[in-house]
């Protein structure tokens, strides 16, 4: 109805001009028409020509009121608005480039922050009602894992009553050899029923058909379209080939989509039939996705799946093991295993950064209401000339309120490519314990934009609404009748106080910045105890029959530490079970001496021969490297921190240890200390809760324990040498099809920093933008009350007053704004420091000389945002200021 | 001015247009207030141009459309007349009216 409306309205006004001509002829002939029936009533022609236009009312007046009843009228009213607003915006540009920048950059920082808080945390699983979504796991009194027999996926499916759909998955490797040199890619087999099952299709081609689980096709992801094919729109039926094999394409799935992890990027079909009817109890394993049915709570489909599961494949489901439902919300992003104290602590610092983002935008909209209340008082007089004209408050605030729109516009705009920028930088530095973690990637997606646009709607209307009831409330007339009274009284305390707020949020900001600036720079200044520059990691991807067993593995990684030995730039080149800052293989149990116990000694044990601890970087403290037992079975080398921790200080080479049970460090027998190595620190950000396991070396030579499992060559090269091309040609020249990862140690150290220093990054550019905002806002208001005080301090200029004390007195009143600001925030960041605590590790979170500094720092903006002004009224002539009045 | 003469309550204009066109069938503007204006018996206080805002909103509303036609003069008129929704909108609000009209009567001779 109303849409018809505006149809037939929208109608008239495309034939524009014609329509207006049209009302003007119809008012023409009423006109005729009464003039003539005047006429004939016997009036003089210039009485009936009078009566006439008194009895139709004006002709200007009908075409005013017709204009009012036309249904698009308010569309009108608003483009009138609009326009008045755009051109009040184009004829102050300081102050609008002001206002968009102050909100447009608070509103970027809280939409980057925003949108990743949504990617781990809010919106973590971005399928069509995700909390339906389940993974089935087979859970026992140790914990549990997401495997089910592949038979048992049809048990579930008939299970209609629990399950809306189940369907199964397998994660595979395979060594893409269609690009340039061989790649490992990660993919997965998905039962056909996945993508709907999860509420997504290809962007490009087709999902896979019910009856092509045996087929040999796959559906590649965005990015491998991009990088692997160019891109190509004619890339279904094109091969995506392997080592063992080609797959026909036959879709592309959006770059939005990651399942099961962010590192799959192609899906190729799984036979659940098959691979049920393989193997034993129940089949080979599969991974099961499931929906719940609308009907049934996840702790009722919990309770019956455990009570399920156990009937049906007694065999696999023994001793206290049966299937479990973990939600895909809970396994993805930061809810991965929610009891772990780091996945708390990151949640923790994503809440805390988007409230200190939220503290930006907050000063951001104190300093831009603001420069609003000081243009709405400098436009006092135009407020009443158009009440005077006849507009009523409605309607003035309604214009205020556009306007505000209009900034908000803009500020949204600015703000969302500013955010974009921020958030390509944090994906960047998003560290990869996040895992499987990030299902939804973290972009400036459709839900970022929406707020984006609600920030920054709602700031600005935040900003202009104090001013503009301010300004609308006001007697109107009263500035017309001179300037006797002084407009700035009633809003002083109010600019005050917003001055006040912005100084109280930069402290807490500053104070933030400074610990987590501190807590980095702990971090970065910790000793590693070995030397990531110049040092190079090889990683040869062993797997297949060729390369099965520790003995192949070996031999293969020590003729390659050989080949790379001779390339030149290359000084020293060790075959490593592996090498420091990569997670590595930790073993927990009783560690014996002849006269000490460690009950739950937490260590890392490394196959590596003689030369790997120069080529490391890591120095021989005690006793000798394996020079001379290169082949002893039960030579050992310890690191400072273990040795100190078993024996007196110098007593530790020649001393035997064991830990008995421990397969991987030679079946539990007793070890000799042969030399004490430096220690290592592989896990140097994360603190006291999760300490450095203690590092024992064997001879690469020796037999070796049973979950040995040789991976890299560690290279060292000369001094300003680039021979990564190189290295890898010597994998390929022993065998053309491995691929291999080169890992640049430094990068890797570094990339270990990358989340802490991304946070301080983040939070420095908080502060500072905070404190520049609160510099600036001080400036205005200061600025403001001495204009506004010129001829009292002409007076007292004229009195004598020297120009040294009106700088005093103006400085200390803005001085008092800051301090009353700078106190507030130290009691709140008092508060933040206690929410801090768990990410400033080594730091004392309360710590009065950061505090202090933090203060100071403040007070100094505060004095120098004063100073431009307190000069200017130090200058005043106080006959000028007294002439004015 | 003889004599005292009544506001129009708001949208009683447009019942009267639709009920005058019903009866009179097309008519043009002017037609059309003059027309109101007897039939009211000069009681009300109609400003003739008031009807024009009216004849748009019916008119977006689909209630009635237009045809320029020539008058008895021989003038170029604007003639409006009333559409088929036109005339089940009058009917509604002839029965709005008389249950209104009727509702305030009983009310007025039971209040004391």
């Amino acid at each position: 109805m109303i849409l018809r409306r505006w149809l037939t309205s929208a109608r008239t006004r495309l034939r524009g001009a014609a329509a207006e001509h049209e009302l003007d002829d119809e008012l023409r002939t009423h006109l005729e028409m009464a003039v003539e029936e005047n006429l004939a009533r016997g009036m003089s022609e210039r009485e009936a020509r009078r009566t006439a236009h008194r009895d139709l009312g004006g002709v200007t007046a009908v075409k005013e009121a017709r204009r009012q009843a036309d249904s698009l009228y308010w569309l009108d009213t608003l483009l009138q608005d609009l326009r008045y607003g755009a051109r009040v915006l184009r004829r102050s540009p300081r102050f609008t480039v002001a206002v968009v920048l102050v909100l447009g950059l608070g509103v970027g920082m809280t939409t980057a922050v925003f949108a990743i808080v949504d990617s781990v945390l809010l919106n973590a699983v971005p399928f069509a009602e995700a909390h339906r979504l389940v993974e089935l796991h087979r859970f026992g009194p140790t914990g549990g894992g997401p495997s089910q027999p592949a038979a048992m996926v049809e048990s579930w499916r008939d299970e209609r009553t629990l399950f809306d759909g189940v369907e199964a998955y397998v994660r595979v490797e395979r060594v893409f050899t269609g690009g340039g040199e061989p790649e490992t890619m990660q993919g997965a087999r998905i039962s056909p029923g996945l993508l709907p099952l999860l509420g997504v299709a290809p962007e490009l081609g087709r999902a896979f058909a019910l009856d092509e689980a045996a087929d040999a096709v796959a559906i590649v992801s965005h990015s491998t379209w991009l990088t692997r094919f160019g891109g190509d729109a004619d890339i279904v039926g094109r091969p995506l080939r392997f080592t063992d094999g080609a797959l026909t394409i036959v879709g592309v799935m959006p770059a939005s989509f990651r399942f099961p992890d962010a590192y799959t990027v192609f899906w190729e079909p799984l036979d659940v039939g098959r691979r049920a009817a393989s193997g034993d109890a129940g089949g080979h394993r599969v991974s099961v996705v499931a929906r719940l049915g609308r009907d049934v709570t996840f702790e009722q489909a919990d309770a019956r799946a455990a009570a399920l599961a156990p009937q049906w494949n007694p065999e696999w489901f023994s001793t206290g093991y049966t299937t479990r439902l973990r939600s895909l919300n809970q396994l993805a992003g930061l809810g991965v295993d929610g009891q772990f104290a780091w996945v708390q602590q990151r949640r923790a610092a994503l809440f805390l950064l988007f409230g200190l983002a939220a503290c930006v935008l907050l000063i951001a909209c104190a300093n831009a209401a603001n420069l609003f209340l000081s243009q709405a008082l400098s436009r006092t007089r135009e407020f009443a000339i158009r009440a005077a004209a006849g507009a009523g408050r409605l309607r003035l605030c309604r214009q205020l309120l556009t306007e505000a729109v209009l900034v908000s516009a803009l500020a949204g705009l600015l703000g969302l490519a500013f955010a974009g920028w921020l958030v390509g930088l944090a994906d960047a530095a998003v560290p990869p314990e996040f895992g499987r973690g990030v299902l939804n990637p973290i972009d400036v997606d459709g839900r970022v934009v929406s707020w984006a646009a609600v920030a920054a709607l709602l700031a600005g209307v935040a900003a202009t609404l104090a001013p503009a009831l301010r300004t609308v409330g006001r007697d109107l007339m009263q500035p017309m009748q001179g300037s006797a009274s002084d407009p700035a009284r009633g809003h002083g305390r109010l600019r005050g106080g917003l001055v006040a707020v912005q100084n109280a949020l930069a402290v807490v900001l500053l104070i933030g910045t400074l610990l987590m600036g501190r807590a980095l720079w702990t971090l970065l200044d910790v000793d590693l105890g070995w030397t990531a520059e110049n040092a190079v990691a090889l990683e040869p991807r062993l797997a297949g029959p060729r390369y099965e067993g520790v003995e192949a593995r070996s031999r293969f990684l020590a003729q390659l530490a050989d080949l790379t030995a001779a390339v030149p730039g290359v000084e020293l080149a060790a075959p490593a079970e592996q090498v420091p800052s990569f997670a590595s293989m930790i073993s927990f149990g009783r560690l014996d001496t002849d006269d000490a116990d460690i009950a739950q000694a937490v260590v890392t044990t490394n196959y590596v021969p003689n030369r790997y601890f120069a080529a490391a970087g890591i120095p021989i403290l005690e006793g000798r490297g394996f020079d001379a037992d290169a082949a002893a079975a039960d030579a050992a080398l310890v690191s400072r921190d273990l040795a100190d921790r078993l024996w007196p200080p110098g007593a530790a080479v020649g001393q035997r240890f064991r830990m008995p049970g421990l397969a991987a460090l030679n079946d539990g027998d007793w070890l000799t200390v042969v030399g004490v190595a430096g220690s290592v620190h592989t896990n140097a950000f994360g603190g006291a809760e999760r300490p450095d396991p203690y590092e024992i070396y064997l001879p690469w030579a020796s037999r070796g324990g049973l979950w040995r499992q040789p991976r890299f060559v560690l290279v060292r090269t000369a001094e300003g040498a680039d021979p990564i091309g190189l290295l890898k040609e010597q994998v390929w020249r022993l065998d053309p099809a491995l691929p291999v990862t080169v890992h640049a140690m430094d990068d890797v150290v570094a990339a270990a920093f990358a989340q802490p220093r991304f946070l301080t990054t983040l939070l420095a550019a908080f502060a500072l933008l905070a404190v520049l905002l609160a510099g600036a806002g001080l400036y205005a208001v200061v600025a403001y009350e001495t204009s506004a005080r010129t001829q009292e301090i002409g007076v007292r200029v004229a009195l004598g007053a020297t120009r040294g004390a009106v700088i005093r007195q103006v400085l200390s009143r803005s001085l008092l704004h800051s301090a009353t600001g700078a106190a507030l925030g130290l009691l709140g960041a008092a508060a933040l420091t206690r929410l801090l605590a768990p990410l400033l590790n080594a730091t004392t979170a309360t710590n009065s000389a950061t505090f202090a500094a933090a203060a100071a720092f403040l007070l100094a903006a505060g004095a120098a945002g004063a100073w431009l002004p307190a000069r200017r009224a130090a200058r005043t002539d106080p006959m000028a200021a007294l002439r004015a009045e | 001015m003889a004599e005292s003469r009544a506001d129009v309550p708001y949208g009683v204009l447009d019942l009267f247009v639709l009920k005058t066109l019903d009866a009179m069938g097309p008519l043009h503007g002017f037609g059309l207030a003059r027309r109101i204006e007897q039939t009211s018996g000069q009681r009300l206080q109609i400003n003739q141009g008031s009807i024009y805002p009216a004849l748009l909103r019916l008119e977006q509303n689909g209630w009635i459309r237009h045809e320029w036609g020539t008058s008895e003069k021989n003038r170029r008129a604007k003639y409006y007349a009333l559409t088929d929704a036109g005339r089940r909108q009058l009917e509604r609000q002839v029965e709005s009216w008389e249950r209104t009209a009727a509702i305030v009567a009983l009310f007025l001779e039971a209040a004391p």
